[in-house]
């Protein structure tokens, strides 16, 4: 019985337009054990695991369960045969409440008991075909069975949106416990979490683990890895490398294996001393439209010339809010913002980006580009009006072209074709090129990076890493919004810290450690961030 | 892409040519005479007009073997009732029978270039063919004396016993009016040889079908106005009458053709008490026996009206005899009023642009509404 | 002749020829379907009902006939064409112009007031700019509504459809110079009349049919405005990144507002247009209806089946005008009129199954592509 294997995926191809997002991929996962699936971004960890919880159909492959070949074409089918998975952004629903959620889909029912006599014929045929109601009681029985068994506290009867992402990833563990699932797959469940809940969430893997249940872990950061798993494999780039038993191997191995070959060390930043201060945010205020909740709370920094400031911080803190703020995209309720000494708070979108603004947006997707607009075309989004791209409502499509071929030579970007190429099927990290080139070229004091090397491979990330360098050292004031703290220190000349929209902490990286740091951003501790500010601007 | 687009290419060639060369191989036109009808503005089953033109001529034609066909133009335009008038002729139809008055144009337009086809309208007055048109020889029209019709019905419903009437126009067309006029007409007289006071409400409903619009005027007419016989004059403008009399227990009077079956099947037996008729049927039955077998043409303006005292049937205007249901009023008496009129005892005034209150005695209270659209 | 065929090939591999082939691949199963549809009904007159279907004009046997059909489908064209410009110019917006008839029907009561009351003696153009402009204004209703309160433009289209309809059915009914109480609709804009589009000579090219014209050329001349907008002008960089991508818009600073009100104004113009160029040849008038004139939703499958493509839309509106003038023609072979519009309906519509068909396409490509790449792994292993 040990022999046979939980899970075998065997040979798994995946194909999405001129993507090839696995190539032919096997993994094998014993019962009771954890399996670390590791590769960098995009390598296609997660299409492998949608894969085998039928959110995508493979184009070839075969997938075993006990040692027999299933047929998973939708999550239906996974569910049946009890696999479950946590995905990197949760499945919940917001307003409905943690049990509601827990059993959403899988209701435990029972018939309706009502004493109206003279329905009793309908209501005897409604009960037995049509409707049955939910037995909340019995599912909440069921539910704390669960919570005891494995140690996983959480409120059944707050509402999700009500309750940390913590809690939340707790809520999607016990949804696949109540299915009864045997096969739980993470997608880089650690992502969401500051350092201490990491730790937290590595026990209940364990404890999972000693439960007999078998887990497959999506994840890059070594450290975790090591910490729990019992067998590694490595993908990259789409396709099959290598498997280890955790214990017979080393992280250099793995990294290398990860990437592919040694990592480059990043240009080294240079000393600045920084200048005139650029951009002043004074008490900024932020409301958000729905929740009504203040996502931004007084939050006032500076950013001067020649230096970077990372804005730290879990996901969803309100750094994202600040910059919406600072470039007009959502409205603010209150406070100043102020560029080169120029009152810009009631600026539109546009007047602030004529005023001086070039933003690197988190979400090349959503903000940064229209995908189904060309190179040439998007290298001009937010500049097309000017007078070099226009003559009086007509566009110049030759300067727009002079203009995008010349972005696509300094900056390396690289298509299936010229200039014309369509974006969308082009690769994140050319995309990210295309952006970052723009607004880099736009040539202004004030550049704001969001999150500027999401999904990125390494190679990317080390581009767009020297880049953001070099513009420090041409004395840009650079504003930086990173969840990763790699980044942020390898980057930032000084580290703001939010938390539930609040500013906890501003530091150097010298002065601060890793750990410290997490502390900050999970809100363990919080500084009198003035005293700091004051000191600093001397 | 490529095979893509040479799968097309070769479907669609196959499927081109199987359609165009068995089309092109299965029709022929050849020189047998062939009749064709073009409608104006509604379909062939309106129960009224168009119908009777439609079913006089399949009769017919059904009778010699011969072809019939009728063409519906796409959309009410003139441009469209011309083409329907030339793909008839392309088609090599020789007569083409046009009912409406809206033809009268499209017949102005095509006639003058096609001297071998024959083209009959009916219910066209000359003044809806074009002004300075000058008539070809292949046009005959046929009108009809529809106020004998009205007034035929009028005088019948009142000695019958009726005293409170109404009249529900369709759109204002001459012949209608003639109807309306003829009947108000009627009325009067009988109302002034029985000494006995009458009331006409009178309505245009400006369109040849019923809607709730008018069907709610109706049920005021019933319920309120305690109108009791509806005289529904314009095409299948009668459904809404019939609906509203047979919710409150009225009667009305059917036009054109002998509504009383249909009426009885659809809405309630006997409501439907007599209709004031004009015989399309048998005009189109007789200008085509005229032409295909008489070999006769009579060009040019025809007014169609009573020919016969001993045979009531057989004009042009007239009740139908066949579903007889009046009893204070009898067919005897029918007959009388029908020489009465042909020796001129009775006269009826056929203009429609007088004020009809003018030849109205004080027996009749005559009320005429606002146009119901 | 290589270098012919690389350019040919390289033709193929195009997204634009991908969009062309399957539009003529919707029309082609339409017209397939429609002739089942006949043969069904009546099989021995079907093949010649099909003839008729795609001869429309060209089944008359006088010449003259011929060409006087051949302008009287082109002259019909027109509006069909400025509607489906409508439709694309909000849809590459990301707005959907369900509201093309009462876009339609409010250019038609000023055309109707303008054009026909004896005391305004209008000329031609300035009843046609006057009509644009009040349509464009009807429909920036619903471009505000869903600019400034983010009403679904669909759903007020549609309501605005109806509104317009009443207003239209009760003010040219009740407006004597206007309306023809003897036909019931209203009177005909006559060729000697001021506000008729002159037909500089165009009628007498095809059998002095009166109702080609002027506005042939003038539908012709906006479908390259159109082109020119998106291609060429800020504007139309706008409309369209804002209608790609309404967040990327907001990055850009595009102003949101901005956009939407300029697309629903074209649009709406646009939409008058088609009704100008209906009823300012004299080809119809306004009728008492229930239902909302339907060329605002023949301009949706024209729009589709064009590939949303200004050139593109100019064929896709010929080619429907072309079927329902066939269409029309089949009643006297076994088919009531009933049947003839359901078949060039049910082509028109399975005409509008373009987005569905270039799917089927794509995933054919996408297999054959994979299976070269499993096959060529085969080789390469072996």
């Amino acid at each position: 019985m040990k022999d046979t294997y939980a899970i075998e995926m065997l040979g798994i191809t995946k194909k999405f337009g001129n993507i090839l997002a696995n190539d032919h991929i096997d993994i094998r996962l014993k019962r009771g054990e954890i399996l670390a699936l590791c590769g960098e971004n995009g390598a296609g960890k997660s299409t492998l695991m949608s894969i085998l919880f039928g959110l995508h159909e493979p184009d070839e492959g075969t997938i075993k369960k006990d040692g027999e070949v299933v047929k998973i074409t939708n999550p239906n089918d996974a569910t049946r045969l009890h696999i479950g998975m946590v995905h990197q952004h949760f499945k919940l629903v917001d307003t409905f409440t943690v049990l509601q959620n827990i059993i959403l889909g899988d209701e435990t029912l029972k018939e309706y008991k009502g004493n109206l006599n003279i329905f009793k014929k309908a209501l005897n045929y409604l009960n037995k075909h049509v409707f049955k109601v939910i037995d909340y009681k019995e599912a909440r029985r069921e539910v704390n069975e669960i919570i005891k068994q494995y140690d996983l506290q959480v409120d059944l009867d707050k509402k999700i949106r009500d309750i940390s992402v913590e809690m939340q990833q707790k809520v999607e563990i016990i949804k696949m416990l109540y299915r009864k699932n045997d096969i739980l797959i993470f997608d880089e469940p650690t992502a969401v979490l500051a350092e201490q809940e990491i730790h937290e969430f590595l026990k209940i893997l364990i404890n999972l683990k000693k439960e007999g249940k078998s887990i497959i872990f999506i994840s890059h950061k070594l450290n975790e890895v090591f910490e729990v798993s019992d067998q590694i494999t490595v993908i990259r780039k789409g396709q099959y490398i290598d498997s280890f038993p955790t214990n017979k191997t080393t992280k250099e191995e793995i990294s290398a294996l990860m990437v592919g070959r040694k990592i480059k060390d990043f240009k080294t930043k240079k000393d600045i001393k920084p200048g005139k201060e650029v951009l002043k945010v004074e008490h900024l205020q932020m409301i958000d439209h729905f929740s009504k909740k203040k996502v931004v709370n007084d939050v006032s920094f500076n950013v001067r010339k020649g230096e970077i400031v990372a804005l730290a911080g879990i996901d969803g803190n309100g750094q994202q809010e600040v910059i919406y703020g600072i470039t007009g995209i959502k409205k603010t309720h209150g406070g100043l913002i102020t560029l080169d000494g120029k009152d810009i708070s009631s600026f539109s979108v546009r007047e602030k980006i004529k005023a001086g603004i070039s933003h690197i947006p988190e979400d090349r997707h959503k903000y940064g580009l229209v995908l189904d607009y060309s190179i040439y075309e998007n290298s001009v989004l937010d500049r097309y009006y000017e007078k070099e791209f226009s003559k009086c409502l007509f566009i110049s499509e030759n300067s727009i072209k002079r203009f995008g071929d010349e972005l696509i030579k300094k900056y390396d970007i690289r298509s299936s074709g010229d200039g014309n190429t369509i974006v969308r099927g082009m690769s994140g990290g050319n995309q990210q090129k295309i952006i970052v080139g723009r607004e880099i070229e736009r040539n202004q004091d004030l550049l704001i990076a969001v999150q500027p090397t999401r999904g990125l491979d390494i190679g990317a990330i080390e581009v767009i890493h020297n880049l953001l360098l070099e513009q420090r050292e041409k004395k840009k004031a650079i504003l930086l919004v990173s969840l990763e703290l790699d980044q942020v220190f390898t980057l930032a000349d000084r580290i703001l810290v939010m938390y539930e929209g609040e500013i906890v902490g501003e530091f150097t990286p010298s002065n601060i450690t890793r750990e410290k740091l997490g502390l900050y951003m999970s809100g363990a501790k919080k500084d009198e961030v003035h005293a700091i500010k004051e000191n600093d601007n001397e | 892409m490529k095979k893509m687009l040479i799968a097309f290419l070769a479907t669609a060639l196959v499927f081109f040519t199987l359609v165009i060369s068995l089309g092109t191989l299965s029709f022929n036109r050849n020189d047998e005479f062939k009749v064709a009808m073009v409608t104006d503005f509604s379909d062939v089953n309106d129960a009224s007009f168009n119908q009777a033109c439609y079913e006089g001529a399949k009769e017919w034609c059904n009778k010699y073997g011969i072809k019939f066909n009728y063409y519906k133009p796409s959309s009410i335009s003139l441009a469209e009732r011309v083409r329907s008038l030339k793909l008839a002729i392309d088609r090599g139809y020789d007569v083409i029978l046009c009912p409406g008055f809206a033809l009268g144009e499209a017949i102005a337009q095509v006639a003058p270039h096609h001297p071998e086809v024959k083209f009959i309208g009916l219910d066209i007055a000359k003044s809806d063919f074009p002004d300075d048109f000058t008539f070809t020889d292949n046009i005959a029209v046929c009108n009809y004396h529809e106020e004998i019709a009205g007034y035929l019905a009028g005088y019948g419903a009142v000695k019958e016993g009726f005293t409170r009437l109404g009249y529900l126009g369709g759109m204002e067309t001459a012949p209608v009016i003639r109807f309306g006029y003829g009947y108000v007409q009627g009325v009067d007289a009988a109302a002034r040889e029985l000494k006995k006071y009458v009331e006409v409400k009178y309505v245009y409903g400006k369109q040849f079908f019923g809607d709730s619009d008018i069907y709610a005027r109706m049920d005021s007419w019933y319920k309120s106005s305690d109108i009791e016989v509806v005289f529904a004059c314009g095409g299948s403008i009668y459904t809404s009458v019939a609906l509203a009399a047979k919710e409150n227990g009225g009667y009305m009077i059917g036009v054109d053709s002998d509504q009383a079956p249909i009426i009885d099947r659809d809405y309630k037996e006997g409501i439907c008490i007599t209709s004031a008729m004009k015989d399309i049927r048998n005009t189109v039955i007789n200008r085509l026996e005229d032409l295909y077998v008489n070999k006769k043409w009579e060009k040019g303006f025809k007014d169609l009206g009573l020919i016969s005292i001993e045979h009531p049937e057989l004009n042009y205007v007239q009740l139908p005899l066949d579903t007889w249901r009046m009893k204070n009023f009898t067919i005897e008496d029918y007959k009388t009023l029908v020489a009465d009129i042909m020796d001129g005892k009775k006269t009826i005034v056929a203009e429609t642009d007088i004020k009809i209150t003018d030849l109205l005695s004080e027996y009749t209270h005559f009320d005429k509404e606002q146009d119901i659209k | 002749m290589n270098k012919v065929k690389t350019f040919f090939y390289s033709l193929l591999k195009k997204e634009s020829t991908k969009t062309v082939v399957t539009s003529l691949w919707c029309a082609l199963i339409g017209l397939i379907i429609g002739f089942i549809l006949l043969v069904c009904i009546n099989a021995k007159n079907a093949p010649y009902g099909m003839t008729s279907v795609l001869g429309n004009y060209l089944i008359f046997t006088d010449p003259q006939d011929k060409l006087h059909y051949f302008g009287q489908t082109l002259a019909k064209t027109a509006p069909l064409l400025a509607m489906s410009l409508s439709i694309l110019v909000s849809y590459k917006a990301g707005l959907f112009n369900l509201g093309g008839s009462g876009q339609y029907t409010i250019a038609v009561i000023i055309i109707s007031f303008l054009g026909l009351e004896d005391s305004a003696n209008w000329p031609w153009w300035a009843v046609m700019i006057i009509a644009m402009i009040g349509a464009a204004l009807w429909s920036m209703i619903s471009g505000a509504l869903k600019a400034f309160f983010n009403v679904n433009e669909v759903i007020s289209g549609i309501m605005l459809n109806w509104i317009a309809l009443y207003i239209a059915n009760a003010l040219l009914t009740s407006n004597s110079s206007v309306w023809d109480t003897s036909h019931s609709q209203a009177k005909v804009i006559t060729s000697s009349s001021n506000a008729f589009i002159p037909s500089i000579g165009l009628d007498r090219l095809f059998d002095g049919n009166s109702i080609v014209g002027l506005g042939m050329i003038l539908v012709l001349i906006f479908t390259v405005v159109i082109f020119i907008l998106f291609k060429k002008t800020t504007i139309g960089y706008e409309l369209k990144v804002t209608g790609l991508n309404k967040d990327a818009a907001n990055y850009a600073g595009i102003n949101r507002v901005k956009s939407i009100l300029i697309a629903t104004g074209i649009s709406g113009a646009l939409a008058g247009l088609a009704a100008s160029l209906n009823l300012q040849n004299g080809f119809t008038s306004w009728q008492l209806s229930s239902v909302p004139p339907d060329i605002g939703f023949q301009g949706i499958s024209s729009a589709f089946l064009g590939g949303l493509h200004p050139i593109g839309v100019i064929f896709s509106s010929y080619f429907i005008v072309h079927i329902s003038e066939g269409g029309s023609m089949i009643t006297d072979l076994g088919f009531s009129p009933e049947v003839a519009s359901i078949m060039t309906s049910l082509i028109i519509y399975l005409s509008g199954f373009v987005a569905f068909i270039k799917e089927f396409i794509t995933r054919y490509e996408l297999k054959r592509e994979l299976n070269k790449i499993s096959r060529n792994k085969e080789e390469a292993t072996r």
